[in-house]
């Protein structure tokens, strides 16, 4: 048969990095509009065939190599393969690769050919980078992968890079994830250190010989490279500022797949971590935090892709908490409904942002009416996210909900049950304000039309049908993955959802029915709010440290490198000749005073052979060394004769 | 003909020496004449440089295209050449930015057939280094490959406004630093003391070791008592170290590469640092073994230094000459940790690494002197927004700066990966934090240069040009090289990883 699996396999991943190639290399093909979007899209169509292909013949293969051939210890090798992990996270990135790339032919219209072409080549380098890291065998290779995806949010991220503030995003993003990186690259190291390989299957198996303390903290260290990426507290503060780039990128990277990347190592991870439970108990308090701190940073966001940067950081959380809490495939059901409904809201988002020029909730308002199809679509995703059924957020958000309960995390399942309620609240606060708000700040403006091509609107729609019935789908994927879905019935099955539907009640008294004035409420829990509105202080604490730590560092390296180390060096040069200006003085040029000279070396000569039968027994080494010396001159002669 | 009777290696180490004597009979004015016949003998030198990596027999392994013709026979001085993995990569790697660093330097406003003289003979110099095995020759084509220098940056050198403040302001000031001329002296003086300590070495060996020979595989044989061992290497660590940049006689080389003219400073950082490297490795630790297990955490823990000052070093300059001249003593401390951890891994790496910093310097030195072209400044807070008019030179820059900060898919991550965990299988296995918290402190500072030139709003309003024609060849090339091996690294560790376990037998006890 033609297409075995490997093929297939090579089908998904190495179309994207062919499209990426041949637009990287060759400029007139990225100089048009019509060739560098086009050959992008084809590669991604191409993938997300063969994934769906994947997905339904569900193989067992794999592809390996050696990269760097080692003697003294086992080479490096690398390689692809397939589990249902794999072939779901296949599936999410290629399909919503496509829909963004799509959707994107439209939003980047007004861009000039080449700013076009050089988008298209950083999507499918990440699209290459994605599906390559979701794939990796090796760890080491998933750390290549995951420091490609990161490449790509940089260059996305900065994609404006004339304005300022995307370029700086961009920076900030890539120093972030990068510093977590620091810890997973040692962590990474330390797990070879200790098995002497990089090689997954293999890894696992050597794994359990590690001595404990060791593996817990090489674990903990990876897990700081997984919070970098998935932008988990305290290392979430790039994750809002990357909302600079493009609005697609943000639907695809920061959104549905680089960001979930973190979960994604401690999942395949997970026989690592299962052998020990700190990192994990570490991993679900982290989870926990970030998911209520994200949500409540959510409520004062007036930027409407702000606020669904902060939803993402408060969903990834519940799935770091779900993964800490030992429930691996739950967290991965919430990845998966997530990674649709977030983008469909980016995407909602973007096509407001892109016909109105302006991202500030209270700008725009009454929008219900002049796009219904954008409005249903936004409902769609809101209600997804806020956990209404039949929505999918509904399935998996209560998925883990319950696990955490029936495992006894009794304080993390209040804690994530006050951030749904707070999730529906500010996502409906959102809802509100934009579709039915009055467009406060638009100082009495009509706001303009919002236009919807069908190439923005297609893909939404897709998206938004998977939403509705992936919820539906929860139990053939966890039978997919080998997993049986529990089915838990106990008291509190109904509090999630009673729980959001409290959270958009109140939404719409304070910003629909308007029973109740924000900014009151804003006054009278003032510290609160500021405490909100300046995020915790925690972009001034980075700012600080890079101020005063990172820069404060380099003053003292580089002023000690140019007065200490080089004043040492110009100190003596500068005597040198100092020196030699005195010692020329010697030289007057006065035959008498040579003369001199002469006679006082004379005598001091003299004096000394009159001396030296009583030095002799400090001159012995000196004859010693001219026999020596007579020895070599001997020898060399001798060999002359030879 | 068999590839044995070829004097392959003469070839390519002559071929520039031949070049500059036809370049003296040619009178001055014939400027395209006289560029034309340093590239063609340059062009040999490459092609040389390509044979004997193809023809390298990697089974065999050992030093191979043997030509040994004694010279003195009473002192045991002979013109010994050879190579191995370790000397065709960085013979390749000589010539491949001897080069681009003639295109890089195309136009030279004056003194052209001079420049390309001195240059010639520098590299004559720099090739005869990576191939000769007799220390006597050695130590000729090493002071060959130092002392154009002077000449070099002194006279088609650049002289940067540096304003020293603080209390030394004045005594700074007095020294002229930022002069072309300051920066070549103590560059010279520096590696000429460099080169004492080298001869005082290799007399050492020739008169312990007791064969009175210059003979390297001779003197290979021979085991010496540990005290002399320490000695020597010391001599050899002071002497070589200065040129690859040890950390504290490093600042000769952010001086001296910031006033070269951009040939000069990619031949220079590129491939004149990893002689000190090679010296140290080949000679130091090659013919000392014990005195090199026995001082490498001092190798090492200086190297670990070096990384994260140099990275920080380089964070403080505002000259872009300055911090690529840094990050250059930055990753030169990623070479001798390498060499330090005295295991497959750690050697590959720094070999590798030779490598890589040395194509990934060149083309930051091009970009930069690029830049400098278009922009006539060097000053990085005076720029912005470049991205938008030179959107190629933009793209290298990158390129570069990633490979700086070892992203994966670009050769720096290989070298720097393979350190990495060399350093942690050593004795010293600490050293694996510093290094990698130093990739870290290069990215922040390298990423940072890049944002403040190329993106943002423009910043002046003089209209600038993306590079033309010629221009791209140096970008180019050395991009493409480090994509390629970031990609497939074993193109170069297949011959390097042959000679370094050959090379590590010396150390199996």
């Amino acid at each position: 048969m033609f297409a075995t699996s490997e093929t297939l396999l090579i089908l998904v991943i190495l179309p994207p990095f062919i499209s990426f190639a041949l637009n990287g290399l060759i400029p007139d093909l990225r100089k048009n509009k019509k060739t560098s979007s086009g050959i992008s899209i084809l590669a991604i169509v191409i993938s997300a065939l063969s994934s769906i292909a994947l997905v339904v013949i569900n193989p067992d293969t794999d592809i390996v190599f050696e990269w760097i051939p080692l003697t003294s210890f086992s080479p490096i090798i690398f390689g692809f393969f397939i589990d249902p992990i794999v072939l779901i996270m296949f599936l999410i990135v290629s399909l919503v690769s496509l829909a963004v790339q799509v959707y994107s032919l439209d939003y980047l219209r007004e861009e000039s050919p080449l700013s076009f072409g050089r988008y298209y080549t950083f999507q499918s380098l990440f699209a290459f980078s994605m599906l390559g890291f979701v794939a990796s065998l090796s760890l080491l290779q998933i750390y290549i992968f995951w420091e490609l995806v990161g490449l790509c949010s940089y260059l996305l991220i900065g994609f404006w890079y004339t304005r300022p503030e995307a370029s700086r995003a961009a920076v900030k993003a890539f120093w972030v994830t990068r510093f977590g990186d620091v810890g997973f690259a040692i962590g990474m190291v330390l797990l070879w250190g200790a098995t002497g390989t990089f090689f997954l299957p293999e890894l696992f198996i050597k794994a359990p010989e590690i001595s404990n303390p060791f593996l817990t903290l090489s674990l903990f260290l990876i897990v700081l490279g997984a919070m970098g990426k998935s932008a988990q507290f305290p290392l979430h503060v790039w994750l809002p500022d990357a909302m600079e780039g493009p609005t697609p990128v943000s639907a695809l990277i920061h959104a549905a797949t680089m960001v979930v990347a973190g979960i994604y190592l401690i999942l395949r991870l997970f026989p690592l971590f299962e052998l020990t439970l700190d990192p994990l108990v570490f991993v679900m308090w982290i989870g926990t935090i970030t998911a209520l701190l994200g949500a409540c940073l959510a409520i004062v966001q007036n930027d409407i892709k702000r606020i669904l940067a902060y939803s993402t950081v408060s969903q990834l959380g519940y799935m770091m908490a779900a993964l800490g809490a030992g429930g691996a495939g739950v967290a991965y059901f919430h990845l998966f409904t997530h990674a649709f409904f977030k983008s469909l809201l980016f995407l909602a988002a973007g096509s407001l942002i892109h016909s109105l020029h302006t991202s500030d909730i209270w700008s725009m308002g009454k929008l219900a009416k002049k796009t219904p199809q954008v409005t249903a679509l936004f409902l769609i995703g809101s209600l997804a996210l806020s956990g209404v059924f039949p929505f999918s957020g509904h399935f998996s958000k209560d998925e883990i909900l319950m696990w955490m309960h029936v495992r006894g995390f009794t304080l993390h399942f209040i804690i994530l049950l006050i951030t749904a309620f707070i999730t529906s609240f500010y996502m409906f606060r959102a809802f509100f304000v934009v579709f039915f708000g009055k467009g406060e700040s638009t100082s009495g403006q009509e706001v303009q039309e919002v236009k919807t091509p069908w190439v923005m609107t297609l893909p939404m729609w897709i998206l938004a049908v998977i939403t509705i019935f992936a919820g539906f789908q929860a139990g053939n994927f966890f039978n997919f993955l080998g997993l049986r879905l529990e089915e838990v019935h106990t008291h509190l099955e109904y509090l999630p959802l009673i729980v959001s539907i409290l959270g958009i009640a109140l939404a719409w008294t304070f910003y629909q029915g308007r029973y109740l004035s924000s900014k009151n409420v804003a006054i009278s829990l003032s510290p609160i709010n500021t405490a909100l509105e300046k995020k915790f202080w925690m972009d001034d604490v980075y700012l600080w440290a890079y101020r005063y730590v990172l820069d404060g560092l380099s003053i003292v390296c580089g002023w000690f490198d140019r007065y200490l180390v080089d004043g040492l060096v110009n100190f003596t040069a500068y005597y040198t000749k100092r020196a030699s200006q005195k010692l020329r003085t010697i030289q007057t040029g006065h035959a008498q005073d040579y003369l001199y000279g002469i006679i006082i070396a004379i005598l001091l000569l003299f004096f000394l052979s009159i001396l030296s039968p009583y030095l002799s027994p400090f001159l012995n080494e000196k004859e010693n060394s001219v026999e020596f010396s007579e020895q070599i001159i001997q020898k060399g002669l001798q060999d002359d004769d030879d | 003909m068999t590839t044995e009777s070829i004097p392959i290696l003469s070839i390519i180490v002559l071929s520039p020496l031949i070049g500059a004597f036809l370049l003296i009979i040619q009178p001055e004015k014939w400027h395209m004449q006289i560029k034309l016949t340093a590239l063609l003998f340059s062009i040999v030198s490459l092609l040389g440089s390509i044979f004997i990596y193809i023809f390298y027999d990697q089974t065999a392994g050992g030093f191979q295209f043997i030509e040994q013709i004694p010279i003195v026979k009473n002192l045991g001085v002979s013109y010994y050449l050879a190579a191995d993995g370790i000397s065709i990569t960085l013979v390749l790697l000589t010539a491949i930015i001897l080069i681009t660093g003639l295109f890089a330097s195309w136009k030279m406003p004056f003194r052209s057939k001079e420049f390309y003289i001195l240059l010639l003979l520098l590299t004559t110099g720099v090739f005869g280094v990576f191939v000769s095995f007799d220390l006597f020759l050695f130590f000729l084509f090493y002071e060959l490959s130092v002392l154009p220098m002077y000449l070099l940056i002194g006279i088609w050198g650049t002289s940067a406004k540096v304003t020293p403040k603080g209390i030394f302001a004045n005594a700074i000031k007095m020294t002229g630093l930022g002069s072309k001329e300051y920066g070549a002296m103590k560059l010279t003086l520096y590696l000429l003391l460099g080169s004492a300590f080298i001869l005082v070495g290799f007399f050492g060996l020739y008169i312990f070791s007791g064969l009175h020979t210059f003979n390297y595989t001779a003197l290979e044989e021979v085991t010496l008592n540990k005290g002399t061992q320490n000695w020597l290497l010391i001599l050899f660590y002071i002497g070589f170290g200065t040129l690859a940049g040890v950390w504290p006689i490093h600042t000769w080389s952010p001086d001296g590469h910031a006033a070269a003219p951009t040939a000069v400073s990619m031949m220079h950082a590129g491939v004149l640092m990893k002689l000190g490297a090679y010296g140290i490795i080949r000679i130091g630790m090659g013919l000392l073994p014990d005195a090199a297990e026995t001082l490498a955490p001092l190798i090492g823990t200086v190297a670990v230094i070096n990384i994260v000052y140099g990275a920080f070093g380089a964070m403080w300059q505002r000259d872009l000459k300055y911090v690529v001249a840094y990050s250059s003593v930055s990753h030169m401390g990623i070479v001798l940790l390498g060499a330090a951890t005295l295991n497959e891994m750690g050697l590959n790496g720094a070999i590798f690494q030779m490598f890589s910093h040395g194509i990934m310097t060149a083309l930051l030195f091009a970009l930069v002197g690029l830049i400098y072209e278009k922009a006539h400044s060097r000053e990085i807070l005076k720029m912005g927004g470049f991205a938008k008019s030179m959107p190629g030179i933009a793209t290298f820059f990158l390129i570069g700066a990633l490979t700086s900060l070892g992203l994966p898919g670009l050769s720096g991550f290989v070298a720097e990966i393979l350190v990495f965990l060399g350093a942690w299988k050593s004795p010293l296995s600490w050293w694996l934090i510093p290094a990698v918290l130093g990739a870290f402190i290069t990215a922040v500072y390298v990423l940072r240069v890049a944002k403040w030139i190329f993106f943002g709003p423009k910043k002046n309003s003089t209209p600038l040009k993306d590079a033309i024609g010629y221009e791209w060849i140096a970008p180019t090339v050395l991009s493409a090289i480090l994509i390629v091996l970031g990609v497939y690294p074993k193109l170069l560790l297949d011959p390097i990883s042959t000679s370094i376990v050959e090379f590590l037998g010396k150390f199996v006890k």
